[in-house]
């Protein structure tokens, strides 16, 4: 005490020290322990503030462990407004539109047939994994956040989710359509005879290449659109499935007005362009909103 | 003078007509003042806003808007990174003002501030600058996650930069009030620099000190703490720089003040009124020696430091008793004190009123909040405060007021508020303090002398006309002092010029002014001057400057010839 009174006031406030980012700090908390204007002449010093400029020279900074608490400091999206019921419906209809266009899209003259029928209900089925998998992304986005040092680390950690949570998203849509297919193939079976390669092949012949790749555009579409909502860019994903919905109602405007070639007149062709020119965008946007971590609070 | 008046508070704080600005604008009814309110509250926004007022909020959803277009956001982004350095690189920390109004410029044209600082590219200039060379992260780097939680704060401590005041509003005073440091401060500090409105800051326990103990327990890892520290030390440092006159509320924030780099000529104490001073003093003492302590129960006010002198002064004084007057601060505290002075063999108890009748009183009773703080008083022989930090003059100033002998420990701001109508001991000795509380106790006449001492001295100080007043000449002497400012020139980004015009202009040079231009004292005189010789504007009773100055232009003669006419 009588050689260096100011160590063991050192010593008792040592994580102050370390910590302060400017002597006032310590000053500013010297204070708050009792040590004033009064006290500070038994550390030799005229007032609390240049004791202060003592302890922060003598005491090197030193990283140390912050609150523990510092893994939850993620604070809200302080853009995102309370939703309301309105709000909430929107996305809703526009998805319900999405995947009810292959039923508007059959044939001019039979109506839906089977077919449409059970791949809006395997697209249907299968939002649930888009819907899962959008949650994986966000999920292991704020995983990466607490960890990741920089803004391009953390890109860079990003890069395979998306493909990975796609994949699995399309192979359940795909699995799914296949299933429903297979059910209508053993329940009515089309007409004429028999193919051979068994219930698969003909599964797959039940719908026809543009139905195929209606229902395939259609995922890639979905799948997007979900991460992007889950990424706090719920009006991108709206807009792209609002999108998909107009671009096809004109493509069967023109049908109808019998403007469209006759290649185009096949069914599941309007949908596979509409959902196929609506998932190219979406799907770069998405891209990009993954990579930012702005998006995961 | 038209008046601004700035303050940052909760909502009920703002949206309550009394307070300390309500005091104020009804002590100075010649003046017209103007209502500035930040909310720092979680609450909704108000309904509805009161005319003449305007509010703000600094938490909450971001302003809507859209962020700038691909131009204009190169120089948000130039601006930006010049006030992120200056917060993180020590050898640029001078360039902070510079960035700052560079920013306030660009938010003023467009107010696409607030998205450009949630965007990315926001985020990618702070992650730059903080981890260029040359920055400060000894103790600790930042993360991706720092990088966005600084930028959401820094976005909210930004808002007043884009908030719609200016044009018309604050560009058309004649002087700022700004009633507490920090964020506040910031429209003050562009009204200046935009239309060269002089400011005055009252700071009633330090913004920079608050912010310093607060971030203490906050929820941030070191890189942001330090970061949002320095934006508010250099924020406060050119606060203090460009204010006109600094009022802090004691003597003890002066000091703290002068430490962050406000000129001594410029400081002025003034205490803050309180409505109080009318009120009668206690009635007789309680029957049985009772000793009050108030204050929030937590480590920094010391109630441990009370029960350990009380066991003292127990012992000597058995039939003592004391009072514990105050709210929890930190959860479970309470409870460590009844530990404590269970430990220290006395008895307690914890309720509000009286115990029942036929019970034994116990030694110690933790009372809670007073239903008024004059209840808390009554009850008391002497008032003690035991603290080891004592930031606001509040409460030492009610019980004084109350005509009870004080006995403080010598911290804060306590010395200067009991001066030597109590007794002041060091901090932290539980033996002198009894000793005090004893010898106060047993000496009737010596406690009512200091009780009267005491409560005349703050019903000399502590008073709202000595603050009003006090304010009447500052506003008064800044205003004064302030170049007179034509109002055709106050326009952004005009230097206000002392002498830059004749003294005939001030005469005869504003045919087209809009009302009463508080800054041109000096040309309102020389037109009374003037109108009284000359004009027939000078026959009307006491009329206003300016309807003496339209008269003044309206006689459409050269200003010389009525200069010569006055002379």
């Amino acid at each position: 005490m009588a050689g260096d009174p100011v160590r063991e006031l050192m010593a008792a406030h040592q994580a102050l020290c370390e910590q302060a980012g400017h002597p006032l700090e310590i000053a500013a908390a010297l204070e708050e322990a009792g040590i004033g204007a009064a006290t500070a002449g038994q550390y030799r010093h005229g007032d609390v503030f240049s004791l202060a400029e003592e302890m922060f020279a003598r005491v090197p900074r030193r990283a140390g462990g912050g609150p523990s608490r510092a893994d939850s400091a993620l604070p809200a999206d302080p853009a995102a407004p309370p939703r309301s019921s309105v709000a909430r419906l929107k996305p809703a209809l526009a998805l319900l539109g999405v995947l009810l266009l292959p039923l508007a899209d059959a044939a001019p003259a039979a109506g839906p047939g089977g077919a449409a029928v059970a791949l809006v209900l395997a697209a249907g089925a299968a939002t649930g994994a888009a819907r899962y998998s959008a949650r994986w992304v966000r999920h292991t986005g704020r995983a990466q956040l607490r960890t990741a040092a920089t803004i391009a680390d953390f890109r860079a950690r990003m890069r395979p989710v998306l493909p990975v949570a796609l994949g699995l998203y399309v192979v359940v849509l795909a699995v799914a359509s296949f299933a429903a297919l297979a059910v209508l193939t053993a329940v009515a079976p089309r007409p004429g005879p028999a193919l051979a390669g068994g219930l698969l092949h003909a599964a797959f012949r039940q719908a026809g290449v543009a139905r195929w790749c209606a229902q395939a555009a259609l995922g890639l579409l979905l799948g997007p659109a979900a991460v992007l909502r889950c990424c706090g860019q719920g009006g991108a994903a709206l807009a792209g499935l609002l999108s998909a919905d107009a671009l096809s109602a004109a493509a069967l405007l023109l049908r109808t007005c019998g403007l469209l070639p006759g290649w185009a007149s096949a069914p599941g062709t309007a949908t596979a362009c509409a959902a196929g020119a609506a998932a190219a965008v979406l799907l770069p946007c998405a891209w990009i909103v993954v990579g930012r971590p702005g998006g995961y609070r | 003078m038209r008046i601004a008046l700035l303050t940052e508070g909760t909502q009920s704080y703002a949206q309550r007509a009394g307070g300390w600005p309500g005091r104020l604008a009804a002590g100075l009814p010649e003046h017209e003042f103007q209502r500035y309110a930040l909310l720092s509250g979680q609450g909704p926004a108000p309904a509805r806003e009161e005319p003449g007022s305007h509010t703000l909020a600094l938490r909450g959803p971001r302003p809507a808007g859209r962020g700038p277009g691909a131009v204009r956001r190169r120089q948000y982004v130039v601006a930006y990174e010049q006030l992120v350095r200056a917060l993180v690189v020590p050898r640029e920390r001078a360039d902070f003002a510079v960035g700052l109004y560079r920013l306030a410029e660009l938010a003023r044209e467009d107010g696409a501030l607030p998205a450009f600082l949630a965007s990315g590219a926001a985020q990618r200039v702070l992650e730059k600058a903080w981890r260029s060379p040359g920055a400060d992260t000894a103790a600790g780097q930042p993360l991706v996650r720092d990088v966005l939680v600084a930028g959401d704060l820094l976005e909210q401590c930004l808002r007043p930069l884009s908030a719609p005041w200016y044009a018309g509003g604050l560009g058309e005073v004649d002087l700022c009030h700004v009633l507490s440091g920090g964020p506040a401060a910031l429209p003050a500090l562009l009204a200046k620099r935009l239309y060269g409105v002089p400011f005055v800051l009252t700071e009633r326990g330090l913004h920079l000190r608050e912010q310093y103990l607060g971030y203490r327990h906050a929820p941030y890892r070191w890189p942001v703490r330090a970061l949002l520290l320095a934006f508010f030390r250099l924020l406060t440092e050119e606060t203090y720089r460009q204010a006109a006159v600094l009022t802090p509320g004691s003597a003890y924030d002066q000091e703290w003040q002068r430490r962050c780099g406000a000129a001594p000529e410029r400081i002025r104490v003034v205490y803050e009124g309180t409505e109080a001073v009318d009120r009668p003093a206690a009635g007789p003492e309680p029957e049985h020696p009772t000793l009050v302590w108030a204050g929030t129960l937590e480590p920094g006010s010391d109630p441990e430091l009370m029960l350990h002198a009380f066991a003292r002064v127990r012992a000597e004084l058995p039939q003592a008793r004391l009072r514990m007057y105050g709210v929890e601060g930190p959860p479970r505290y309470l409870e460590h004190c009844l530990a404590v002075a269970g430990r220290l063999g006395l008895s307690t108890a914890v309720r509000s009123g009286e115990g029942a009748p036929g019970e034994a009183e116990p030694a110690v009773v933790f009372a809670g909040r007073p239903a008024a703080p004059a209840d808390a008083w009554e009850r008391a022989t002497v008032v003690v405060f035991s603290a080891r930090a004592h930031r606001v003059p509040r409460l030492p100033v009610d019980a004084m007021l109350s005509g009870r002998a004080l006995v403080a420990t010598d911290v804060g701001v306590l010395r200067e508020v009991v001066g030597p109508a109590g007794l002041v001991l060091p901090p932290g000795d539980p033996q002198g303090l009894a000793v005090a509380c004893l010898a106060l106790l047993g000496d009737e006449e010596r406690r009512s002398r200091l009780g009267l001492a005491g409560r005349l001295r703050v019903q000399e100080r502590f008073a709202v006309e000595p603050a009003v007043t006090a304010f009447r000449e500052i506003y008064l002497e800044v205003v004064s002092r302030w170049p007179a400012f034509p109002c055709d020139d106050r326009r952004a980004g005009a230097v206000p010029q002392p002498f830059a015009r004749p003294a005939e202009f001030w005469v005869a040079g504003r045919s087209a002014a809009t009302p009463s231009d508080g800054p041109a004292e000096s040309g309102a005189e020389a037109g009374e001057a003037v109108g009284s010789s000359a004009g027939p504007g000078g026959t009307a009773p006491q009329p206003r400057p300016d309807e003496e100055l339209a008269v003044a232009a309206d006689t459409d003669r050269a200003p010389a010839q009525v200069m010569a006419q006055a002379l």
